[in-house]
């Protein structure tokens, strides 16, 4: 049996649709004096809703910025989906291209950490800017990710990084924890890495506009440290 | 259903006079949809011309900063424009993969911040001189007492929770149906019937002496 709270449901759902209540809700709403006064409050509180929550026009400028940096982004999106499972041609084709996007948009050599692993040297261009990662789990293979840097706002923003589901530390759950290291100074926690729906991990850093300094990924404990308990496995330059 | 049927059943029939799908130009968007998918950047600007209100409104509801909102609206066009292969028509529209992808991206950006105090996710002015959403003025209106119930309605969503306001501001915002809505937020369809019936039901109960229907 359908109950009242259900035909208020439907009503509501018909309306998000745009289609109209059908007839069993009308029919509904004759027969019950209460959803009949309900329903047509919800009918009320929608046009409102409908009249008053509108778009709010982004500055014009904005278009002109999100139309370039689509110019000068790479055209190789496939860059992105770099995992274990890819076949070895083209991985060697996607690493290739991966090579060339650091050496053009870093324009410094890719350095060594003292863990051993390579940091990407990001341009401190005004422009969004876009690296592929290493990212170098202990006794795994390298898989990569992508960090865009948003310089104007100070945003570090790591996306389809391909790891695996962090494993335990003594039994107890881990995660990876993003740091922002100030040039000489202590690293700054900023949060864990979120997996997203496609297995891909992610996470964001803002970092101060003035100065320069490195963003790693460590693994942690969860919920994270104040200060980092392994050697990261990656870093990239800021 | 026909819109005579309608009349037939019902005395409140003059209310409900089936209307019509929100969205012109479908065909128009398949277009920009599929041009996107084949690497054309010319789609991107009429994508941008049709949601990029959108993408930068929601941005903004969730950072409560015009600047991180525009970072993040560039943000977003940037990945639609590097993931255009993995979109999917038939799994969704354009909109709601934005929608999906300016959420997501800015749940990531509060997380990151998750250290410091979190602005919340607020129906107030995020700068003071921008309005996170246009309250309608009366004095310029045709219809004023239908602008008074408007920016009733519109400031009663701040009693709402936020996983309830926000599924109300997704809902009007895009235009989204609730089966979109479940796509969105990740929440099965029946979570998302729940959260809009029990906010109209807390918006009724807020508004009950607004609107005192005529009987
Ligand atoms: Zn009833």
């Amino acid at each position: 049996m359908t109950t009242c709270a259900e035909w208020e449901e439907e009503y509501l759902e018909s309306l998000a649709a745009g289609s109209g209540p059908s007839l069993e809700v009308l029919a509904h709403m004759e027969s019950c004096p209460q959803c009949h006064l309900l329903l047509q409050k919800d009918r009320q509180i929608h046009d409102a809703l409908k009249e008053g929550v509108r778009v709010v026009p982004p500055p014009a400028a904005l278009k002109s910025r999100v139309l370039s940096s689509i110019q000068t982004s790479p055209s190789a999106p496939q860059l992105h989906v770099m995992t274990e499972g890819s076949s070895p041609a083209r991985s060697s084709r996607q690493l290739h291209r991966g090579s060339i996007l650091i050496a053009r948009l870093a324009a410094a050599a890719v350095i060594l950490l003292a863990s051993g692993i390579s940091a990407v040297n990001l341009a401190r261009s005004s422009s969004v800017t876009n690296a592929a990662v290493a990212l170098q789990l202990p006794g795994e293979p390298v898989t990569y990710g992508i960090v865009q840097v948003h310089p104007a706002s100070g945003i570090a923003y790591l996306a389809n990084a391909s790891l695996p589901a962090p494993t335990p530390i003594e039994g107890h759950a881990s995660e990876y924890e993003l740091w922002y290291i100030p040039s000489g100074g202590v690293p700054i926690p900023k949060g864990a890495l979120v997996e997203g729906p496609d297995g891909q991990w992610h996470g964001a850093v803002r970092y101060p506009v003035q100065g320069s300094g490195l963003i790693a990924i460590t693994v942690e404990p969860a919920p994270g440290t104040m200060k980092p308990t392994s050697l990261p496995i990656a870093a990239a330059r800021v | 259903m026909s819109e005579v049927d309608v009349v037939r059943s019902s005395s409140m029939a003059d209310e409900h006079v089936i209307e019509q799908a929100p969205q012109s130009g479908t065909g128009e968007l398949d277009a920009l949809a599929a041009a996107l998918r084949d690497g054309q950047p010319s789609a991107v600007e009429g994508i941008y011309d049709e949601y990029g209100g959108l993408v930068y409104t929601i941005a903004l509801r969730f950072l409560d900063s015009p600047e991180r909102a525009e970072e993040l609206v560039q943000e977003v066009f940037l990945a639609m424009w590097e993931r255009r292969a993995s979109f999917d028509p038939m799994r969704g529209t354009l909109k709601s993969w934005l929608c999906t992808m300016v959420r997501s991206r800015a749940l990531d950006m509060l997380r990151a911040d998750r250290r410091r105090p979190r602005p919340a996710y607020s129906l107030d002015s995020a700068d003071g001189d921008r309005p996170a959403m246009e309250i309608p003025d009366p004095s310029r209106a045709s219809d004023p007492a239908a602008v008074v119930e408007t920016r009733a309605v519109l400031s009663a969503l701040d009693i709402l929770p936020d996983d309830q306001r926000e599924t109300i501001e997704l809902m009007y915002l895009a235009g989204l149906s609730h089966s979109e809505l479940s796509g969105v937020l990740g929440i099965p369809l029946g979570t998302v019937k729940g959260r809009v019936r029990l906010a109209f039901a807390k918006l009724r109960q807020h508004l009950g002496i607004h609107l005192e229907v005529e009987s």
